[in-house]
C-alpha cells in the first residue's frame, strides 16, 4: 500500500504523459478531425439505399416492379412507370423517389428486388437544410453507378456481379435451346429448379368457402382484418413454411352462386381490385385466384389452379406480384396471353425464366403452341 | 502608482505637465494595467485550458476558429454576447442580475495588492495581505446571490456548497498564509515580496524552499482552489450533480461574467500563493539596475503561468471530491497541518543554526503528515463474502 496520498501523483504523471505524448505520437491522438479527414465506413454499414445503374444512367437495372414500393415497411418509396407515348411500358421507373426522412434503413427493398438494383449506400452526408422537399431523393440523386457500388462494398458488389453474370448465361443457354423446336428442356429443367413442394394445400373447394380448413393455422372468418391484411397474412403464413389455411375474405358479399361474376365482388378481393376490369372476360371471379399470393411456390400455385380455365392457370404461373412489370398486372397479363393478344411470354420479370418456362408448358398443353 | 508616477515625471516631455495630470495618469495607468491585461490572460487561459485538457485527454482541443483556435476566446465571448439573457420568471431580479457583477469585481481588486515586479503595484497596502482575504471572501457573496435569487433547487444546492465550501477552506489557508507574516512580520505584499529577494540568484529565499513554506504552499493552493471553485473542488458547479450549480440560471453575457469572475480569482489566487511562497517577482536577474525591474515582471508571469498550468494539470487529472470529504479533508486533514505548520515555522525562526532547523522542521512536518494521514485513512474494510454464494 502506498503513502496516502501518492495515488494523486501517479494520476498526474499518468496525465502528464498524455500530455506530452500527445505532442510526439500522432497515434494517440484516435479522434478524426471529420471535414478534413474521413473514414471509409465499413463495408457492411448502411445508411439509404441507391439504385444500381450499369454503365451509363440510362441503363439501370430497376425495372420498375415495384415490388420494393409494396414491401417497404415504412411506405417511403415511390415509383411511377416509364410508358412510351403508346402507354406501353418501357421497363424503366419515371419517377423513383425515396424519402430518407422516413426510411427507417431497413434493406428490406435491397432484400426484395428480384434484380438487384437497389442497394444500401453508406453514405452518411445527408444533411438538409429543409426537412420536406429537400429529404426525399430524387432518380437522379438516387442513380448511382455500379462502379460506386464496388467502392463502397467490393465483397457484396462482386457477389452480384457473379450471380447477374451467371444468371445471364443461364438465359442464353435456355434462349439457345428453346429456340430448337424441343419442348421437353423447359419441364425438366423447371422441375430441377424447384423440388417438388409437399401437396398439403388443397385447391378450396368453393369460392367464398368460409374457413377453409387444409392446413393448421385457420384465420377466422371474423377475425378484424381487412382484406388486404388477410391476403398478406396469407403470404406471410406460407412464407415462414406454414401451409396455408387461411380463411377466404369474409363473405360481407352475397353467396356466388346467387350473384355471378361481377364488379361488386372486386373489393373483397383487394388484391386483384385492379383486376376487375378484365375479369368479366374471365371465366372466374376475381376473388377466385387462391394462387394470388407471392409467398406460394410455383408448384403449389400449379396445384391449386389445375382444375381451372387455361386463363387461371396461366396467371397462377405468374409471380403474383402485381408489379406490372409486364405492363398488366397478374390477371391482366394471363388474360391477354388466353385471349392471344399478347404473344410474348417473357414479361413476367420477377417470376424470371421459372415464370416463362411454365406459361410456355400450359400452352402447349392447351395446344396453343 | 508611486513608481508610474515618478517614472511619468521622468519623461523629458511629460515631466513638465501639470502635478494633478500627472497623478491621474499615475492612477490610470495600473487601472487599464489591471482591467485590460488579466481578463486577456483570463480569456486566453480558457483557451489553454482547453487545449490543455484536450491533450490529456488525447485530444486535440479547439481548433477550428484561426489557426490552434487562436481566436476561439473571441467567438466565445461574441457567442456569449448575443446569446438571449434569461431571467427565471420568478427569480428576484435585482440580485440575480447583481450577482455576476459582485462576482468580478472581487477577483479584480485583487490584482491590486499583487506586486508584478518590484515597485509595480497598483496600490502598496500595509495590510495587503488582509485586504486579499476579506476580499476574496466576497466572492462568496456573489454565488450565493446567484443561487438564491434563481428560485431553483439545483442553484440553491450549489450555493449552500459554496458557502460550506469556502467558509471552511478559508480558516487552514488564513492559517497556511500566516506563517508567512510570522517570517516576514508585514502584512504588506510588497515586504512579502522583497523578503524573498537575495540567497543564491535571487532564488533559495523563496519561502517553498523552507519546510514550512512548502508545506504552507501545498496548503494555500489547496484553500485557493477551494475558494475559486475549481476542480477537485467543484463542487458549487459539479455538472454531473447538480447541472452547473449557482450559475444554472445564467444564460449570455451574465454567465461569461460568473466565468470571468470565478476564472479571475482563480488567476489572483496563483499570483497571491506566487508572492507568498514563490519569491514574486524575484529571480535570476532582477536585481540588475535598468533592466530588473522588467526581468522582474517576467519572471512573476513566468511563475503565474507555472501556477496556472499547475491548477489546470489537477484539473485535468483529479476527480471532483464527495462532500463529506471535502469537510473531512478541511477540518481533519489541512486544518491541523496549518495549525502545526505555525509551530514548526516558530520553531524554524528560533533553531539556530538553519541548517539543523531546516532537518528539524521537516522531519516534524513529515511526522505529522503521517499520523494525520493515517489517522484519516478510511478504514480498512474486510472482503465482503457472500453467505449463500453457490
Ligand atoms: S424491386 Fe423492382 S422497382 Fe424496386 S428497385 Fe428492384 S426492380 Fe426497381
Ligand atoms: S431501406 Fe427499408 S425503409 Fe428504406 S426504402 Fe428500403 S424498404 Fe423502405
Amino acid at each position: 500500500m502506498g503513502a496516502f496520498g501518492t495515488g494523486l501523483f501517479k494520476g498526474m504523471a499518468v496525465t502528464a504523459r498524455n500530455f506530452i505524448g500527445s505532442y510526439f505520437d500522432r497515434e494517440r491522438l484516435v479522434t478524426v478531425q471529420y471535414p478534413e479527414e474521413r473514414i471509409q465506413p465499413p463495408e457492411n454499414s448502411r445508411t439509404f439505399p441507391f439504385l444500381v445503374y450499369d454503365g451509363t444512367p440510362e441503363n439501370m437495372r430497376c425495372v420498375a416492379c415495384k415490388i420494393c414500393e409494396t414491401e417497404c415497411p415504412p411506405q417511403c418509396i415511390y415509383i411511377v412507370m416509364d410508358r412510351d407515348e403508346k402507354g406501353k411500358p418501357l421497363q424503366r421507373p419515371k419517377v423513383f423517389d425515396i424519402d430518407i426522412s422516413v426510411c427507417m434503413q431497413c434493406q428490406i427493398c435491397v432484400e426484395v428486388c428480384p434484380f438487384d438494383a437497389i442497394k444500401m449506400d453508406n453514405d452518411y452526408e445527408k444533411s438538409q437544410y429543409g426537412r420536406f422537399e429537400e429529404l426525399v431523393e430524387h432518380l437522379p440523386d438516387l442513380l448511382k453507378s455500379n462502379e460506386y457500388y464496388h467502392r463502397i462494398k467490393p465483397t457484396e458488389a462482386a457477389a452480384v456481379d457473379a450471380r447477374l453474370k451467371a444468371e445471364a448465361e443461364k438465359k442464353a443457354k435456355k434462349a439457345a435451346t428453346t429456340a430448337k423446336p424441343a419442348p421437353k428442356p423447359a419441364t425438366t429443367s423447371q422441375a430441377a429448379a424447384k423440388p417438388p413442394a409437399p401437396p398439403a394445400a388443397q385447391p378450396k373447394p368453393a369460392p367464398a368457402a368460409s374457413a377453409v380448413t387444409a392446413g393448421k393455422i385457420v384465420i377466422p372468418e371474423d377475425a378484424p382484418f381487412s382484406a388486404e391484411q388477410r391476403a398478406w397474412l396469407a403470404g406471410f403464413l406460407s412464407s415462414i413454411g406454414v401451409t396455408t389455411s387461411v380463411a377466404s375474405v369474409p363473405s360481407t358479399a352475397p353467396a356466388p352462386a346467387t350473384v355471378p361474376a361481377a364488379a361488386e365482388q372486386a373489393p373483397v378481393a383487394a388484391e386483384t381490385e385492379t383486376a376487375a376490369a378484365t375479369a368479366e372476360t374471365t371465366a372466374a371471379t376475381p376473388s377466385d385466384a387462391p394462387w394470388h399470393d407471392p409467398g406460394l411456390s410455383m408448384a403449389q400455385r400449379m396445384e391449386l389452379a389445375k382444375d381451372r380455365p387455361l386463363a387461371d392457370k396461366l396467371m397462377a404461373a405468374m409471380a403474383q406480384t402485381d408489379c406490372h412489370a409486364c405492363g398488366y398486372d397478374c390477371r391482366g397479363y394471363a388474360d391477354a396471353i388466353a385471349a392471344g393478344t399478347e404473344k410474348d411470354l417473357t414479361l413476367c420479370l420477377p417470376g424470371e425464366s421459372e415464370t416463362a418456362a411454365m406459361l410456355e408448358k400450359i400452352l402447349k398443353e392447351a395446344g396453343r403452341l | 502608482m508611486e513608481a508610474v508616477y515618478h517614472f511619468l515625471r521622468s519623461l523629458r516631455w511629460v515631466g513638465d505637465w501639470p502635478q494633478p495630470v500627472l497623478w491621474a495618469l499615475a492612477f490610470a495607468v495600473p487601472i487599464v494595467f489591471v482591467v485590460v491585461v488579466f481578463p486577456l490572460i483570463f480569456a486566453y487561459t480558457t483557451l489553454v485550458e482547453r487545449k490543455a485538457l484536450g491533450r490529456i485527454q488525447n485530444r486535440l482541443g479547439p481548433n477550428r476558429v484561426g489557426r490552434w483556435g487562436i481566436l476561439q476566446p473571441i467567438a466565445d465571448g461574441l457567442k456569449l454576447l448575443i446569446k438571449e439573457d434569461i431571467v427565471p420568471a420568478k427569480a428576484d431580479r435585482v440580485v440575480h442580475t447583481l450577482a455576476p457583477v459582485i462576482a468580478v469585481i472581487p477577483s479584480l481588486m485583487l490584482f491590486t495588492v499583487i506586486p508584478v515586479g518590484s515597485g509595480l503595484i497598483p496600490v502598496n497596502l500595509n495590510i495587503g495581505l488582509l485586504f486579499v482575504f476579506a476580499i476574496s471572501t466576497g466572492s462568496v457573496l456573489a454565488l450565493f446571490m446567484g443561487g438564491w435569487a434563481s428560485r431553483n433547487k439545483f442553484s440553491l444546492l450549489g450555493a449552500m456548497r459554496s458557502v460550506a465550501q469556502v467558509v471552511s477552506y478559508e480558516v487552514p489557508m488564513v492559517l497556511a498564509a500566516v506563517v508567512v507574516v510570522m517570517a516576514v512580520g508585514s502584512l504588506s505584499t510588497v515586504d512579502i515580496a522583497a523578503a524573498q529577494a537575495g540567497g543564491w540568484a535571487n532564488v533559495t529565499n523563496w519561502f517553498v524552499f523552507r519546510p514550512w513554506g512548502f508545506v504552507g504552499l501545498v496548503l494555500f493552493l489547496m484553500g485557493a482552489m477551494a475558494e475559486s471553485a475549481r476542480t477537485p473542488f467543484d463542487l458549487p458547479e459539479a455538472e454531473s450533480e447538480i447541472i452547473a450549480g449557482y450559475h444554472t440560471e445564467y444564460s449570455g453575457f451574465k454567465f461569461a461574467l460568473f466565468q470571468l469572475g470565478e476564472y479571475l480569482a482563480a488567476i489572483a489566487m496563483a499570483g497571491v500563493t506566487v508572492t507568498l511562497f514563490l519569491g514574486g517577482y524575484n529571480g535570476p536577474g532582477c536585481e540588475l539596475p535598468v533592466v530588473g525591474k522588467l526581468i522582474g515582471m517576467g519572471w512573476f508571469f513566468v511563475k503565474l503561468f507555472a501556477m496556472i498550468a499547475v491548477i489546470i494539470w489537477i484539473r485535468g487529472t483529479w476527480p471532483r471530491i464527495r462532500v463529506d470529504q471535502l469537510m473531512a479533508f478541511a477540518w481533519k486533514l489541512m486544518l491541523p497541518m496549518a495549525i502545526i505548520n505555525l509551530i514548526v515555522a516558530a520553531l524554524y525562526h528560533y533553531i539556530e543554526p538553519k541548517l539543523l532547523a531546516w532537518v528539524v522542521s521537516a522531519g516534524l512536518l513529515v511526522l505529522s503528515w503521517a499520523t494525520l494521514s493515517s489517522l484519516s485513512a478510511p478504514p480498512h474494510l474486510q472482503k465482503r463474502t457472500y453467505r449463500y454464494w453457490a
